[in-house]
């Protein structure tokens, strides 16, 4: 599903954020990153993702070399991608509601299904009555889980998730990592950025191990 | 099907949205697109109503023989067979005279023995010019004393006419271009004012033309009403209320402006900002 070959990437031109990266995700697997802060795990989603291009070295997203890809098809891309941010990036005016249905809109599923899809994870998210409530008024942590609801609620073919349980208390915390977990069962592969080790502990999966923009294990 | 429903949601939806926003944000734009119209539609004012007064003396020309020789009806008969004679009379030059330069005038003259000839006063068909043929006739069967051909005035009016149409043109065309410049700057402050918005559908995977589209909308749909705001005031407060009709110094029969001209400018203002609004974005986004 996601492989990387000898992928190198600069921000600078000087020093590299990732080095001589080279792994491979199979479709439904479940794979932990971690690394340090500043190792380069933000970076590796965001190769992904294809918000940043790689200085060097391939990438191919479900068979597609992405650096052949056209700037115009992205977006057909991305939508098969669901991204938890590191820092959110919610529209801060917009109710709960409208942030998670615009993953819907813009691919222009209908309202009535949206409303359906919608309503489901944020049951799920513990999310049902904040619903219209604008996301500026949430919580640190009402804010993350609303960031993993637009991610999920497309049931993605790819779940990257940086970070998600960055602002939540260790209960709350396995409760996401459960959802991720039903979701992987679903079908959807997830990669998983994490620094906090007893998460990795209580959930062992499959871990790659970044160390200043190096793979040290995979 | 079910995605043209989704299309036609989302289209009421931006069309909702931009209804509620214009009339909080771009307030300004708005109010300098109202003056807008209402300006040009003030300068087409005037325009259409100088036109309308030269066309009015525009109505085919006039020319004059004057002629010692009294025509038979057989001469005028000849003379009104060519196609583009309108209508012939003789004037005795007496009548003209004393028009032109009053009573005392002409009795001074027939004192003084002068020989005042007559006229013959020819007008031509509209838009129709002397042609050689009459020139031969006129000149053959008559013996004038002198020919007005009344040509001067023509060729001045068909430049004046051509100014005047260069003028409404290019009347229209900096409305255009002035409703083009404040949709673009327009846009460019709302993309600044939204930009988180517009990371955010880049992010989930929106395209291009999904977020031009409702600013493109929302700029067409605030300028169409807009102008059409402008050109109805102007109708009632300049037109309506009769500032130009009466006592206007001159201007006694004004024609308002052409139904056709209000749509003209809303057509050409409302175009301009759909493609100013979506140019602008797709090169910012
Ligand atoms: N936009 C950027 N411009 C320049 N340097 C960057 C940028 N983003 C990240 N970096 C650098 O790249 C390295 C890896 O960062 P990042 O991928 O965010 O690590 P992590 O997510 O593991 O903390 C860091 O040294 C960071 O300073
Ligand atoms: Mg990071």
């Amino acid at each position: 599903m996601i492989q990387f070959f000898h992928v190198f990437k600069s921000y600078t031109g000087e020093d590299f954020a990732l080095r001589d990266i080279t792994f491979e995700i199979e479709k439904g697997e479940f794979v932990f990153v971690t690394g340090a802060s500043g190792a380069g795990k933000t970076t590796l989603l965001k190769l992904i993702f294809m918000e940043e291009r790689p200085t060097n070295g391939q990438i191919l997203i479900a068979g597609r070399n992405i650096n052949r890809l056209r700037q115009s098809s992205i977006p057909y891309l991305r939508r098969e991608m669901g991204f938890v941010f590191q820092d959110f990036r919610l529209v801060d005016q917009w109710s709960v509601y409208d942030n998670v249905a615009i993953a819907l809109r813009v691919a222009f599923i209908d309202e009535w299904e949206v409303r359906r899809r919608v309503s489901r994870v944020l049951k799920l998210l513990d999310l049902d009555v904040k619903r219209n409530t604008p996301v500026v008024r949430l919580s640190g942590g009402e804010q993350q889980r609303v960031a993993i609801a637009r991610a999920i609620v497309k049931d993605p073919l790819i779940l990257l998730a940086d970070e998600p349980t960055g602002n939540l208390d260790p209960d709350l915390s396995k409760e996401i990592l459960h959802v991720f977990e039903e979701v992987n069962a679903r079908g959807t592969t997830v990669v998983f950025a994490t620094h906090d080790l007893s998460l990795i502990k209580e959930f062992p999966r499959r871990v790659i191990k970044l160390h200043r923009g190096m793979v040290v294990e995979k | 099907m079910k995605r043209f429903y989704a299309f036609l949601t989302y289209v009421w939806r931006t069309l909702y949205q931009a209804h509620r926003a214009t009339i909080f944000s771009d307030f300004l734009n708005s109010i300098t697109v109202m003056v807008l119209a209402g300006t040009a539609a003030m300068v087409m004012f005037f325009l259409v109503n100088f036109e309308e007064s030269l066309q009015a003396s525009k109505k085919g020309i006039s020319v004059l023989v004057y002629t010692h020789e009294k025509p038979s009806s057989q001469q005028l008969k000849t003379l009104s067979q060519l196609p583009e004679i309108e209508d012939i009379k003789v004037i005795p030059g007496e009548t003209i005279l004393q028009k032109e330069m009053g009573k005392e005038a002409l009795r001074v003259f027939r004192e003084a023995g002068v020989n005042i000839p007559q006229v013959i006063s020819i007008t031509l068909e509209p838009e129709k010019e002397v042609s050689e043929q009459f020139k031969k006739i006129v000149n053959h069967t008559f013996q004038p004393v002198y020919v007005d051909y009344g040509i001067e005035v023509r060729r001045s009016l068909g430049t004046v006419l051509r100014v005047i149409q260069a003028l409404s043109f290019t009347t229209t065309v900096l409305f255009v271009v002035g409703i083009i410049i404040i949709v673009a700057g327009g846009v460019r402050s709302n993309i600044l004012m939204q930009q988180q918005e517009i990371e955010v559908l880049k992010l989930v995977g929106a395209t291009g033309r999904y977020i031009a589209f409702p600013y493109t909308l929302k700029y067409t749909y605030t300028t169409f009403l807009f102008i059409t705001l402008g050109l109805y005031l102007f109708d009632v407060l300049v037109i309506g209320s009769g500032v130009f009709s009466s006592g206007g110094g001159g201007l006694l029969s004004v024609k308002s402006i052409p139904f056709r001209f209000y749509t003209y400018l809303v057509l050409a203002g409302t175009g301009a900002a759909a493609v100013s609004g979506y140019y602008t974005l797709r090169r910012m986004l």
